[in-house]
């Protein structure tokens, strides 16, 4: 399975890298959403996205122009935005998903192996 | 305008009442007046006349006298003059004396006089001496002529009366010669010669035409009679055929005119007045007796008769005057009244009128002159001084309305400008809190997530298991900072609170819904401990009204308080009704709570005790959260502990307002009094439908027909929750639309199938897809073709319900 990881966060990425060598996933990590966008989302089975990315909330905007672009695979959030209101905005956004940080290394597999199937 | 009656414009008028008050002060005293005064007038007129004609009386009757007295004392002249007594000596001695001297003397007295005749007689009755006077002419009688009358009254009496005296005859009438009859009084008094003997007699007759005549009364509406008393006879008579001295001749009884004869000829009284005496009322009668000295032959009565009519029409006259003098005066006075009141009235219209003006905003209104200097112009002047003082004041207050509207908008302006700070403030304090979250999250992110990655997954360290001498102490690390992140979490709450900044989202919540999650996270707290968790939740119970997130928080902190200072015993969670509202409470069987520290069991960082922190973890915030939402709730959460007992913690929710009297679970089951405990996860047969439809319209549809047949609905839009709210609440049936947006419909219905806890939980898809086949492939129970046929549907749901082995 091909996952695309956009995180702007060096000791989050490195954990989810470390994850991702232990199993069979392939994973490509961007640090920001520019860089994010010069890619073919549609070559990816998971897209996992940092929601505040360097201090400004792109990833929003990120999960939207992959809906109006027709991606149709799980776009799960990984965030450490927690309100009520910041988690609605997310479901609104297009994610599927919302992985809120912190979180143990368990849920994150369960997110990944839900979703990835 | 209506014209106004007379009495209305006679109220409205001042002057007109005051006129009416001045002509009635002064009719009243007039009136009384009047009426005293007619009264008085009529006396005195009445009085006036009496006197007036008693006077008259008294005065014409001395006259009369006069009169008859001074023939009298001219018979007595005669007797004594010089040229009598040589006669009368002369006669005494030659009975042939001379006559010639007498003659002259005679002739020339008589000649000069009114007198008729005079006569000597000698003491036989024999005349010697006669002249009669006819048309101013003395004729002497001759000799042959003389007669001899010794019987006639005035020779007789005369002889008969003391010397010095004279006699007075009655009147009678002379007649000669068929000529008009003439009244006469004979005088006549003895001759005495020079020895004193007396030797004849001399009589004067004397015509009383005259004298009756000055007794007649100048006014000519009253008659004038002469009665002689002795005989009752009329000496005068308007009537001349009554009157003997008009030479009537006939003497007529004076008691058949004079009725009243009795009272005036009476001799006790002399004179007097009649008015209107019983015979003859309409006569006033004045009456006056003549009689002079020495003279009782002689009783005359004067008798006037005046008629009272004419008295009376005096006093008409006199009142007449009266009456129309004091009608000029009260016309005089309510003339003055008018002028009078017009002085008073005229400048009050006048200000009235301008104080109109003024109260129709026209403040410069020209205030009236008031030419007098009575109280009239004191109010004028002060009038002038309130208009001129009303225009200074409203002038004033413009001015001031200007100002305060300039200072309102300027206060508008900077209140706009301090609503803006405000809302900046808010919006920064929203942003600050926000982004203190996700920056406290992010390392805490790194503490959980490596620890946890060390202590689950050796793959991602070369597949070497973490050592067990460094487990411990990772292990301590993780928990630390899921601590940390407990605490967080809670600050945040209530820094949110605080700020004012946690929104509830109040809805219709089901308390058994709330319950089933709580309850089944409880569970999975207790790790094991030999704790019964009871939920008694009574049918009952209507659904509530609150934010069920935050619902749950309140159940599930208590839950996990109770769980946690609970070693042994029951907790229960328990709804109950209450008039208002319904109460839910959580009683354990646990450690309580000391008396002294029931006060500071709620303030914030504040344990039972000390060492309860050691012992028992947990933030301290807990409690003073969940208190602050229940009362957000409308309610409060209070606390009833014994310590070594147990502890209680109950709070209120107010009914959702359209379930206040019905309550919404009309379904026939029993009271739901559950026990449970760790090992008995899975009793539950509560018929509650999840609905998980993204249209809202045909949600909402859908929801009202299940809820008319009192199911207990569950909705959501949203695909991604499906999982976490059927876990959490295991529902009786799962309504799925297939076509959700970011969800994959097929893979939601898989993952469900898949989950052991939620496999059993029969799944209706609701699709536009006609594919059957692929649903039941996939587990589900029916599949329902849109656009839904709310009969078929409702039909297709309550078969699942009513044959629920059917799913399995």
């Amino acid at each position: 399975m091909r996952i695309l990881y956009i995180e702007d966060d060096p000791n989050d990425a490195n954990l989810i890298t470390r994850y991702m060598q232990a199993t069979q996933h392939e994973l490509v990590l961007v640090s920001d959403a520019n860089e994010a966008r010069s890619l073919d989302a549609q070559q990816f089975d998971l897209i996992m996205v940092d929601v505040v990315l360097n201090h400004t909330r792109d990833g929003y905007k990120l999960a939207q122009e992959l809906r109006e672009r027709g991606y149709q695979q799980p776009v799960i959030a990984v965030t450490g935005l927690s309100l009520p209101k910041e988690i609605e905005a997310c479901y609104d956004a297009g994610f599927s998903f919302v992985l809120t940080k912190p979180f143990e290394i368990p849920q994150l597999v369960n997110v990944i192996e839900t979703y990835g199937k | 305008m209506k014209p106004l009656s007379l009495f209305a414009r006679f109220q409205a008028s001042l002057q007109a009442k005051l006129i009416f008050a001045f002509a009635l002060v002064l009719l009243i005293p007039t009136a009384v007046i009047v009426v005293y005064m007619t009264n008085i007038i009529s006396n005195t007129v009445i009085e006036q006349a009496r006197s007036d004609k008693f006077r008259m009386a008294e005065a014409n009757a001395a006259k009369l006298e006069a009169l008859l007295l001074s023939a009298e004392r001219n018979t007595l002249f005669l007797s004594r003059a010089p040229a009598t007594r040589r006669y009368v000596d002369d006669l005494g001695q030659n009975p042939q004396t001379s006559t010639d001297g007498v003659y002259a003397f005679l002739e020339s007295f008589l000649k000069n006089s009114d007198y008729r005749a005079l006569r000597i007689l000698t003491l036989e009755g024999r005349e010697v001496v006669r002249l009669d006077k006819r048309d101013d002419l003395v004729i002497i009688a001759p000799a042959s002529e003389l007669q001899t009358t010794p019987t006639l009254p005035y020779f007789v009496q005369a002889l008969r009366l003391p010397i010095g005296q004279v006699y007075i005859s009655n009147l009678t009438n002379e007649s000669i010669d068929g000529q008009t009859p003439t009244p006469i009084i004979d005088y006549s008094t003895a001759l005495v010669n020079s020895s004193g003997v007396k030797v004849g007699v001399i009589a004067l007759r004397v015509n009383a035409g005259p004298i009756l005549s000055a007794a007649i009364s100048s006014d000519p509406s009253e008659t004038t009679f002469i009665v002689n008393a002795q005989d009752g006879t009329y000496l005068l008579h308007p009537d001349q055929n009554q009157s003997l001295s008009r030479g009537g001749g006939t003497r007529t009884l004076y008691q058949d005119l004079i009725i009243d004869s009795g009272a005036i000829l009476s001799q006790l009284r002399d004179e007097g007045i009649l008015f209107g005496s019983t015979e003859r009322p309409e006569l006033m009668q004045t009456f006056k007796h003549v009689h002079p000295p020495y003279q009782d032959n002689l009783q005359w009565v004067l008798l006037y008769q005046y008629p009272i009519r004419k008295v009376f029409e005096a006093v008409t006259n006199a009142r007449l005057v009266v009456i129309i003098l004091t009608l000029g005066a009260l016309l005089l006075a309510v003339l003055v009244a008018v002028i009078f009141t017009r002085t008073i009235t005229h400048p009050v219209q006048m200000l009235a009128h301008t104080a109109t003006e003024i109260s129709r905003g026209n403040l410069t209104a020209a205030i009236p002159v008031v030419k007098t200097h009575d109280e009239i112009n004191d109010l004028a002047i002060a009038f002038s001084t309130m208009s001129r003082e009303l225009q200074t004041l409203y002038t004033d207050l413009e001015n001031r309305v200007t100002e305060r509207t300039k200072e309102l908008a300027a206060a508008n302006q900077s209140l706009e400008e301090a609503r803006r700070k405000t809302e900046e403030v808010s919006k920064a304090k929203s942003i600050f809190l926000s982004n203190m979250s996700h920056e406290l999250r992010t390392p805490l992110n790194v503490v959980i997530g490596y620890t946890s990655s060390m202590l689950t997954m050796p793959q991602m360290y070369n597949g070497i298991t973490l050592p067990d001498i460094y487990r411990q102490d990772i292990q301590l690390i993780k928990d630390n900072g899921n601590y940390l992140l407990g605490l967080i979490t809670d600050i945040l709450d209530l820094s949110k609170i605080e700020a004012g900044k946690l929104e509830l989202r109040p809805t219709v919540v089901d308390l058994a819904e709330i319950f089933r999650g709580v309850v089944s996270t409880s569970l999975g707290l207790l790790k094991d401990k030999p704790i019964q968790i009871i939920s008694e939740i009574p049918n009952n119970i209507p659904r509530v009204w609150g934010d069920p997130l935050r619902v749950r928080q309140i159940v599930l902190n208590l839950m996990s308080n109770a769980v946690k200072f609970t070693d042994t015993g029951s907790i229960t969670l328990r709804a109950e009704l209450e008039t208002q509202c319904v109460r839910v409470s959580v009683t354990d069987t646990g450690i309580g709570i000391p008396e002294k520290s029931l006060a500071t069991i709620f303030d914030r960082f504040q344990q039972a005790s000390a060492d309860t922190d050691k012992q028992y973890g947990g933030t301290g915030l807990g409690l003073d959260i969940s208190k602050r939402l229940s009362i957000m709730h409308g309610g409060d959460l209070s606390v009833h502990s014994e310590e070594g007992r147990g502890s209680s913690f109950s709070f209120t929710l107010p009914f959702a307002p359209s379930t206040v009297t019905e309550p919404t679970r009309n379904l026939p089951e029993p009271s739901s009094v559950e026990t449970l405990s760790s090992a008995d996860l899975s009793v539950e047969a509560i018929p509650l439908i999840l609905l998980v439809e993204d249209e809202v319209s045909t949600r909402e549809m859908m929801r009202r027909i299940l809820e008319s047949k009192g199911y207990v609905v569950t909705d959501t839009h949203d695909g991604a929750k499906v999982m976490d709210l059927a876990e959490g609440i295991l529902p009786t049936l799962i309504v799925l639309d297939v076509h959700l947006p970011n969800v994959n419909g097929w893979d939601l219905l898989k993952s469900l199938k898949a989950n052991p806890e939620t496999a059993s939980i029969p799944v209706a898809v609701c699709t536009v897809e006609t594919d059957k086949d692929a649903s039941m492939r996939l587990g589900a129970t029916t599949h329902i073709q849109k656009p839904i046929v709310l009969d078929t549907f409702l039909a297709e749901i309550q078969n699942i319900l009513a044959f629920p082995e059917k799913s399995v």
